[in-house]
């Protein structure tokens, strides 16, 4: 693991959302920091950009991609990696992370994250790529777990394990979304708890807390609405198991005001706080 | 290995994954398919290691879950990954949205999905060709009488141009000390530059009384054909929309071509004669609106 790359503690930030635009310039809130979606700036030369600047003026960011489709068969896509790296730089962006997943094959991208057999032959795949994507990035990437609806018949690990073996084979960290364990482990029964325990808590850069919608018989990633209490409880046990880390808020549909999402976000204190206080006891 | 000692396999948890390549794009395949996963698992084939051929095989590929079958799992990739691209076209394309209704808007969006498979890493230009798909394509079946092809496409063009207008790169506008320093003898052959963002369009039915009408929430009917000229630009960061007549479009669109001021004038006098006062007054305001962006 390459110990020279640091990956502050940034706090308590919000997902960067169109609509709160003229709310962030004119009242300048006091958030932490933004995590920006890199598409949405990638393929422009316009408003986007000139409303990117201005906040990067007066915030940390990071940048969070979902077309990187780092398990993909299909070629890694440099011309992309290439302006991702460029719009780092422009917006001085802390790191850059995606998603453990795949969003296409055959030249096609389905604009989802879906999801990766867990197998010998996946994890090697997908690890030899992270390295090539690093060793492009001159950095260490930043890789999520998503929420997934289904499973593969031929997966020989669980997800837990096969992120635990590809951060043991790469220099690569977790975004752990909190949220996304809560959601997989309801929709394919697994204990979301057992989950965390098997990954490596020293690797985890930031978590995600967002929304969900449960249908009974399965539970979408919306980022809809606040967050729901066992996925607060999520965070706060990461935390008892070691993790320190910044903490966003997604909040991606039915966007309330700013203050709204914001302050739903400043609960992640409530549960984090209260871990620290266990601990120093 | 033959079929049956594959089936054996699978049935004792041992079946060997088929290669990570086959099986996303059998994934692939199943989950993007228009109708139905029943119908994706039949129409795909991807080689005989993910050979399943039914509902009823698709265990050996995809795990039921607890309270759901491997096939009601599928559906929620195949459902989220038409949706998700209609969501998109119905963001860049809101009037004409209404102006089909939500329905049929959903049917014609679907069929442009099926024709123009998503492969860009980006969606902001997803649907370009959205204009020409609704002239060429739309056989909408509706109970409610739908507008002609060709306004959904002149429609289209106009929201399409707000589109490109706001992801075009701005350039510092032309100001009035610029052109001050021209003399009179320099005026003819003067070449402008304009506006990256701005987008000229010349269209056959009046969709801008009927765009911001739709905006204003007047719940506009379908208007009936005549001709219309409309510029589309960003200034301040904002998007504007202006009408124009036809000799300031062709004057407009002759510069935008290169062609010298002089020629270009003669252009817009194929339409209407200009007096010279009114084209001082068209430069003024095309100048404070950020038409040009330098001489050259």
């Amino acid at each position: 693991m390459d110990q020279s790359q640091r990956f502050e503690n940034l706090g308590i930030g919000l997902g960067l959302r169109t609509t709160h635009y003229a709310h962030i310039l004119e009242q300048q809130p006091a958030v932490d920091w933004f995590e920006v979606l890199s598409e949405n700036y990638l393929y422009t030369q316009g408003r986007p950009l000139y409303f990117l600047d201005r906040v990067a003026e007066r915030y940390p960011l990071v940048l969070h991609g979902v077309s990187l489709s780092i398990g993909s068969t299909d070629e890694l896509d440099f011309e992309y990696l290439t302006e991702l790296k460029k719009l780092k730089e422009r917006c001085k962006a802390r790191w850059v992370s995606d998603h453990l997943c795949w969003t296409g094959v055959m030249g096609r991208n389905t604009h989802d994250l879906l999801p990766m057999p867990f197998s010998e032959e996946a994890l090697r795949h997908t690890a030899a790529r992270i390295r090539r994507v690093q060793d492009f990035l001159g950095a260490p990437l930043v890789l999520e777990n998503p929420s997934s609806y289904a499973e593969f018949a031929g997966s020989t690990l669980s997800e837990a394990d096969f992120i635990a073996a590809l951060l043991a084979e790469t220099d690569a960290r977790l975004l752990l979304d909190v949220n996304n364990v809560y959601v997989t482990a309801y929709n394919h029964g697994f204990d979301a708890v057992d989950y965390l325990r098997r990954l490596p808590m020293e690797r985890v850069v930031q978590f995600h807390v967002a929304g969900h919608t449960n249908h009974g018989t399965h539970i979408i990633d919306t980022h809809i609405g606040p967050v729901a209490d066992p996925v607060w409880e999520l965070l706060k046990i990461s935390h008892e198991l070691g993790a320190r880390a910044s903490v966003l808020l997604e909040w991606d549909a039915e966007i309330p005001a700013f203050e709204v999402a914001h302050a739903e976000a400043l609960r992640a204190r409530e549960f984090i706080d209260a871990t620290c206080l266990v601990g120093a006891a | 290995m033959t079929r049956s000692l594959e089936a054996a396999g699978a049935a004792s948890g041992a079946a060997s994954l088929p290669s990570l390549n086959s099986l996303q794009a059998w994934f692939q395949s199943v989950s993007t398919h228009p109708v139905s996963v029943s119908d994706g698992i039949r129409e795909s084939k991807f080689g005989s290691a993910v050979r399943v051929e039914s509902d009823a095989e698709l265990p050996r590929l995809i795990t039921a879950g607890p309270r759901m079958s491997a096939g009601e799992r599928m559906e929620i990739y195949r459902a989220s990954f038409a949706a998700r691209l209609v969501e998109c076209l119905a963001d860049d394309y809101p009037a004409l949205a209404y102006a089909v209704g939500e329905e049929a808007f959903s049917v014609l969006a679907r069929a442009y999905v099926v024709a123009h498979p998503p492969r860009e890493k980006t969606l902001n230009y997803y649907g370009q060709k959205f204009a020409e798909f609704c002239l060429a394509a739309p056989h909408l079946e509706s109970d409610a009488p739908q507008p002609s092809p060709s306004f959904l496409a002149d429609l289209a063009r106009l929201e399409w141009a707000l589109v490109e207008a706001l992801h075009a790169a701005g350039a510092p506008p032309l100001n009035a000390e610029d052109l001050a320093r021209m003399t009179p003898e320099q005026w003819p052959m003067a070449r402008f530059l304009l506006n990256p963002t701005l987008r000229l369009l010349a269209l056959d039915h009046p969709v801008n009384a009927f765009f911001q009408a739709f905006r204003a929430e007047q719940a506009p009917a379908i208007p009936a054909a005549s001709p219309l000229w409309v510029a589309v630009y960003r200034k301040d960061h904002r998007l504007w929309r202006v009408e124009l007549d036809p000799a300031r479009f062709a004057l407009l669109s002759a510069l935008g071509e290169g062609t010298p001021l002089g020629e270009a004038l003669e252009h817009a006098a194929e339409h209407s004669a200009v007096a010279e006062g009114e084209v001082m007054a068209w430069f003024g305001q095309w100048i404070a609106d950020g038409f040009f962006t330098g001489l050259h």
